[in-house]
């Protein structure tokens, strides 16, 4: 089981000794040419705070209006789905996109949601952020399974990390993989920031450093001198790795050049909008275009702040928040970053993944507001073979339960693992050598 | 005993076939492109080695058998370079966008009976063209934005390949630009300003929601701003020539220190919880 720790490309790369177990299977595959082609790169949004599958995917028009809501439906291009009447313009691209309306976990706190639905696996009790026993995110898991050239991060978060009241919550991170494949934090250079509070560590890259060539050269060398002196230990050889992709990054590359977005058309720039939801997602285009294997966007303010600010965490004035807002950010972003990479003709080898800590409950509560509902909730797929224009399982009359294909997070990771051409039934090591099945779900038949 | 002959020359034969593509392999390589095994057989991209490839690499790509994807975007390889992908019958996608490649290369695809995507987004085919897309009978997938392919042109490739997706983009004139000159929307909100010499009155800022703080300075001369940090430290952010106003992204409960040019303190405002103008009076 050699290939469990190693990537794609260095099975091919490896010795003779490899080569006489590859080159036969890669003879044997050429015979059936029918093989589907595997997704090259990903994207994945996160809608942190949990989105209303009423208020957006799974709308229910033909209930009590204490349920329904606000909202109208309207019209998708595919006839028979219907989305909340404030995604016009993704509306347009329902052809693209699989929703899942029938997910469904027992976690009903953001952490512990998160942690469920960006992982694939059900939180440890007493879980805690940086932790090197958590399990990876999808990012960070896809990441691992990828070779990019040098100076490309396998895998890069825009545009802020996920907080809770001041407090980083664990999830997003490489967990057992090791910090070597924890997605790198990148600011967006531009746009309009979402209201509320959004936090940064010290570790974020923010690569419109205007540093030129040779003092970055001045200060590598000035550092490897310091650490002759220091010495090194094993933590110390990661941040210097970070640090050496850092500069290598600076030093100009392919990903410097798509962080800039100054070297977008402006007419492209402005299709996805002057916020920073929108430039967050052409910055993730321009990456993926760039080579880097997987960046995940978080799609509003970074920290939660008890429900307040532009988050999808909406106790209170729900209605008011997705209209003014929150809705209209996103279908604009993501309606143009399925134009932008279809007519680019990257949206075959391009995997749009849709992700949220859990649903909104199907009561509106006193405060014009929904609050956490994990016992049924919907989220998407579009691009990267998937096949578009279907709805995959359903929630009941009210939203409130699943009626038709029950599935968990760990499902919607193996699919998205096997569009990604991951085995996701393998297992992987951890640094102590434990070994760790990467996945516990059964992809969906989405393909 | 049997087994294990078997396996010897089952590992001969392997390493004859790894042997001659190494060769073949590194010279792919050493002009920035890259081969990696994919479901189905091999993938060769260039498009991200930040080399000069041209025409003549694609001598070593052709001679690689098994080849399913082949990635040329934005390389300088031209049509003349296509002659030597008119054998690869094993090619499913084919990358050209942003390449120099016209309407003359097309010829070279016509025997590529597996090919389903081909990308020409960015290139300069045409009309001209159209008729030798045609050929490509194949295509589930054809990518032809922004080329000079014109309306008419679309027409006859659709009614020609009718199972074929064409992809044609979204014209870009269409895009309204913001008007970069436009006036800033002032505010209807106002702080207040607290007009003071001493520094030390300004108090530090505490963390809040972020807004934004339009500054506007009614005097008569320059004024520099400054913010007062969460630790009480002095950041300057600039300045502001008389009668000018300008945008300031802030948080509320932040506090704007405004001096004069020679750092002597005129006074502060503190931010509220919206967007709101600050009149330097």
């Amino acid at each position: 089981m050699f290939q469990l720790r190693y990537t794609r490309r260095d099975i091919f790369q490896s010795t003779v000794a490899a080569a006489g177990l590859t080159v036969p299977s890669v003879m044997h595959l050429q015979a059936s040419s029918a093989v589907k082609l595997s997704a090259k790169r990903c994207i994945v949004v996160y809608c942190w705070g949990g989105i209303s599958h009423y208020e957006s995917w799974d709308p229910k028009p033909d209930a009590l209006s204490e349920i329904r809501g606000e909202f109208n439906t309207i019209e998708t291009n595919v006839s028979g789905i219907r989305f909340s009447e404030h995604l016009p313009l993704m509306s347009r691209h329902a052809e693209k996109m699989a929703i899942v309306r029938s997910l469904h976990h027992k976690q009903g706190g953001h952490q512990q949601g998160m942690y469920h639905s960006i992982t694939g696996h059900a939180p440890p009790p007493g879980l805690k952020a940086l932790n090197r026993t958590n399990s990876p995110s999808l990012a960070a898991l896809i990441g691992r399974f990828q070779d990019p050239h040098s100076g490309t991060p396998n895998a890069v978060r825009v545009p802020y990390n996920m907080y809770d009241n001041g407090t980083l919550m664990a999830g997003e991170y490489g967990g057992w993989l090791g910090s070597d494949y924890d997605p790198i934090l990148m600011r967006t250079p531009a746009g309009r920031p979402f209201r509320g509070v959004s936090r940064y560590t010290s570790r974020e890259l923010d690569l419109k450093l205007n540093l030129d060539k040779e003092r970055i050269l001045k200060r590598q060398a000035l550092q490897s001198k310091l650490e002759r002196v220091v010495g090194t230990t094993t933590e110390y050889d990661r941040l210097d790795r970070f640090r050496q992709m850092a500069a290598d990054m600076l030093l100009g590359s392919d990903v410097r050049d798509a962080y800039n977005l100054e070297n977008e058309d402006p007419r492209i720039r402005a299709m996805y909008g002057d916020h920073i939801g929108g430039q967050s997602m052409l910055l993730a285009r321009r990456l993926t275009e760039a080579g880097v294997p997987v960046v995940q966007v978080c799609a509003g303010a970074g920290d939660l702040a008890g429900g307040g600010g532009e988050n999808w965490d909406t106790h209170r004035d729900n209605f008011k928040k997705l209209k003014d807002s929150l809705l209209p950010i996103f279908d604009r972003s993501v309606a143009a970053l399925f134009t932008d990479l279809e007519m680019r003709g990257l949206l075959e080898e391009t995997l749009v993944v849709f992700l949220t800590d859990f649903g909104r409950t199907p009561k509106i509560n006193n405060n014009a507001g929904r609050d956490h509902y994990p016992a049924v909730y919907s989220m998407a797929l579009a691009g990267g073979g998937i096949r578009g224009g279907q709805v995959f399982g359903s929630s009941d009359a009210n939203g409130a339960l699943p009626r038709d294909n029950p599935c968990t997070p760990g499902d919607f990771h193996a699919t998205v693992l096997k569009a990604m051409g991951i085995d996701p039934q393998i297992e992987l090591n951890d640094q102590f050598d434990r070994p760790f099945q990467i996945c516990n779900g059964n992809a969906l038949p989405l393909f | 005993m049997k087994m294990l002959a078997t396996l010897i020359i089952v590992n001969l034969l392997c390493t004859v076939i790894y042997g001659q593509s190494t060769g073949v392999r590194s010279a792919i390589e050493k002009s920035g492109g890259r081969v990696e095994a994919i479901p189905g057989g091999l993938e060769v991209s260039f498009h991200l080695g930040r080399r000069n490839v041209s025409d003549s690499d694609l001598i070593h790509v052709a001679s690689l058998e098994g080849i399913v994807v082949l990635n040329l975007k934005k390389t300088n390889i031209s049509s003349e370079g296509l002659a030597h992908l008119s054998k690869m019958y094993t090619l499913r996608k084919l990358h050209l966008e942003l390449t120099n490649v016209d309407d003359a290369g097309l010829k070279h695809l016509s025997g590529l009976t597996k090919l389903h995507y081909l990308n020409l987004f960015g290139t300069e085919v045409s009309d001209n063209g159209v008729n030798e897309l045609l050929q490509l009978k194949s295509l589930t997938h054809l990518y032809v934005w922004e080329t000079m392919i014109s309306q008419n042109g679309i027409r006859k490739l659709r009614n020609g390949l009718p199972t074929t997706k064409i992809v044609t983009g979204i014209n870009l004139a269409t895009i309204v630009l913001p008007d970069p000159d436009a006036p800033v929307v002032k505010p209807n909100a106002r702080l207040k300003f607290v007009a003071t010499q001493n520094i030390s009155d300004a108090p530090k800022s505490t963390n809040g929601e972020n807004i934004e703080v339009v500054f506007e300075n009614t005097r008569n001369h320059k004024i520099k701003i400054i913010w007062i940090g969460y630790d009480g430290k002095l950041k300057a952010y600039g300045e502001l020539a008389a009668g000018a106003s300008r945008t300031q992204n802030s948080y509320e409960n932040n506090t704007w220190l405004i001096t004069d040019m020679k750092d002597k303190a005129l006074g502060y405002f503190i931010c509220e919880d919206q967007r709101a103008l600050a009149i330097i009076p």
